[in-house]
């Protein structure tokens, strides 16, 4: 047995990059050397603009695409001199419409991806069966794709990945196109297929809420590079801590003074709501104090829960301006 | 063992697939038989003779294979594309060439049922009869080892370039002129008599018809080299065609083309 094995890693990733290139000689690095680990039961969020090099990373995961330089374990099997072993290690959904055929029923679907993994027939048949009844689909299994919808249809490709019984689940985009209610059925199965099946989960979304709801821990791809690994909460917490919400009677008459500078203020219904960052406790009392000074009646003050979509948003903002700066000073 | 049951489950998979698509089969049998009374006429000057149509049906009947074969090969890997499949394909514990084998083994028992559907119907309304020999099955399995390893080299280079559809198409197209499924290839010059001979089933069609129509045991086609030739064809362009397509395959996952379309 491998020494990785024996390791907590289901996933290691070491010097990883992918850099595509063109006959006039251009160059592109859509991966740039990308290190990364992840434990065995965790659920990973990767997170990215479109470009970012997400999707290049998983498929570089899923031997769907040949890294330029570094290698990947997947439960200790490489997956480039051990492709047969380390694709018994994942079960994937790929971003897009399909993964399954639409002309087969859910049951032939099952029965299929099955073989296609070397599970025996056996196997596969009490696998698809159990599957099926977790999702709600047992009754429908004699029905073809094609008249699913579309969150039946995603339903049916996760069970795909499953048949095998793989030790990881990589989804990219899972929640892609699914309206809110089948958004939610998703997120449920996804959370129960961590929690009571142990699985280590990896997604990939544009939809932060999901991954917000769903992941322990969180990358950040921006140009190919992760800008930042971390575990949700402390990643949160990057930009979070420190944002107030205050809530004060009537209209502010204020001044949009150094306090108030990056605030947003908004009128409701009578009520004025000022959303902003404040570093230290003395700043928030000189502005609680302010406000008092102007007569304005203080209805409440909150710490605000913060938003994974706000820190993503910072972190790829703070590195655009790092690139530009870059630029600026190359080219001077 | 595990290898076999998953080329065997390509198979299965093929199969169902190409039962829901029963209606355009069966119009594109049709189609055939239309197609071929068409050309018995233009080739029998506005008649049609017997004789000379149990020849053209034997050259007929490849070409069908052909353009089924290498059009089929190259439709059915872009639709997986397009369906997100092909990529699932590719993570599959067992080696891809190998599913590929088993596809194939779908294609050729389709095109089997359809060919065969159609070539007794046409020599039941004609009333004519080919004398069915095991030495014809042995030479139309050596053919369809060399058809299949074309097709792997088209279904090679559909992943990389994905625009091959077209090419496929006139390549099968080509090959009802140039693989003597019409015409005897002696009847071509001499040049293209060299090219069409290298082409696959160009020489499975000589050979067929030596042994269905004249009646010439295989030893005899061994004697005299023939049979050697169709052999060697069917190895290089097996082998080759295996080579090519895991070839393009490793190609194409360095360009990251995959599961383009």
């Amino acid at each position: 047995m491998n020494e990785n094995n024996i390791t907590n890693k289901a996933v290691e990733i070491n010097s990883l990059s992918k850099i595509y290139g063109n006959s006039s000689g251009n160059h592109f690095t859509a991966v740039d050397n990308v290190n990364l680990d992840i434990r065995k039961g965790e659920v990973f969020g990767f997170l990215g603009s479109n470009g970012a090099g997400k999707t290049t990373t998983i498929k570089m995961m899923c031997g769907l695409i040949t890294p330029t330089t570094g290698h990947i374990l997947l439960n200790g099997c490489d997956v480039a001199r051990d492709h047969g072993e380390a694709m018994r290690q994942i079960g994937v959904v790929l971003e897009g419409t399909r993964n399954i055929y639409w002309p087969l029923t859910a049951w032939q679907n099952l029965m299929y991806f099955g073989s296609l993994k070397g599970c025996a027939r056996k196997i596969s048949k009490e696998r698809g069966e159990s599957l099926l009844k977790e999702l709600e689909l047992w009754d429908r299994r004699n029905d073809i794709i094609r008249n699913f919808s579309r969150g039946m249809q995603q339903r049916i490709a996760i069970a795909c990945a499953l048949i095998a019984d793989p030790p990881i689940l990589i989804l990219d985009e899972p929640t892609l196109g699914l309206d809110v209610e089948a958004m939610q059925i998703m997120k449920a199965l996804l959370k129960r297929l961590a929690q009571d099946y142990k699985k280590t989960v990896i997604i990939t979304s544009h939809q932060l809420d999901v991954v917000q709801a769903l992941c322990e821990r969180v990358a950040i791809m921006h140009k190919g590079k992760i800008i930042a690994d971390k575990n949700l909460n402390e990643l949160l917490m990057l930009f979070g801590q420190g944002y107030y919400q205050i809530k004060i009677q009537g209209v502010f008459n204020g001044h949009r003074n150094d306090e108030l500078k990056d605030f947003i203020i908004k009128e409701e219904e009578g009520v004025t709501l000022l959303t902003g960052a404040i570093d230290s406790q003395t700043k928030l009392y000189t502005l609680l104090d302010k406000i008092r000074e102007k007569g304005m009646a203080l209805l409440s003050v909150s710490p605000l829960e913060p938003d994974l979509e706000e820190v993503f948003l910072k972190l790829v903002k703070n590195e655009k301006e790092i690139d530009n700066h870059d630029n600026i000073k190359n080219y001077a | 063992m595990t290898t076999l049951k998953t080329m065997l489950n390509e198979t299965y998979k093929g199969l169902l697939i190409a039962w829901n698509y029963k209606f355009e089969t069966f119009l594109q049998l049709v189609m055939m038989g239309i197609v071929f009374i068409g050309i018995g006429f233009i080739i029998g000057g506005g008649q049609v003779s017997t004789g000379q149509l149990t020849y053209t049906l034997i050259g007929y009947s490849m070409w069908l294979y052909s353009s089924i074969v290498i059009s089929g090969m190259c439709r059915d890997l872009l639709g997986e594309a397009q369906a997100g499949t092909l990529e699932q394909i590719f993570m599959s514990p067992v080696p891809v060439f190998l599913i590929l084998i088993g596809r194939s083994l779908a294609t050729l028992i389709t095109a089997t049922i359809n060919i065969l559907l159609f070539a007794v119907v046409i020599l039941w309304t004609l009333k004519a009869n080919i004398s069915l020999q095991w030495q014809g099955l042995v030479i139309f399995i050596i053919t369809m080892a060399g058809l299949f390893g074309f097709g792997f080299i088209i279904a090679g280079m559909t992943l990389i370039f994905k625009r091959v559809g077209e090419l496929a198409g006139l390549t099968a197209n080509a090959l009802l002129f140039l693989n003597g499924s019409m015409l005897p290839v002696e009847q071509f010059p001499r040049w293209l008599a060299l090219v069409a001979k290298t082409l696959p089933t160009t020489q499975g069609i000589i050979l067929l018809r030596d042994t269905l129509l004249k009646m010439q045991p295989l030893y005899e086609l061994w004697k005299d080299g023939s049979l050697l030739l169709l052999c060697s064809q069917s190895i290089i362009y097996f082998g080759g065609g295996l080579l090519v397509f895991i070839w393009c395959a490793r190609k194409a996952k360095l360009q990251g083309t995959l599961g383009y379309y």
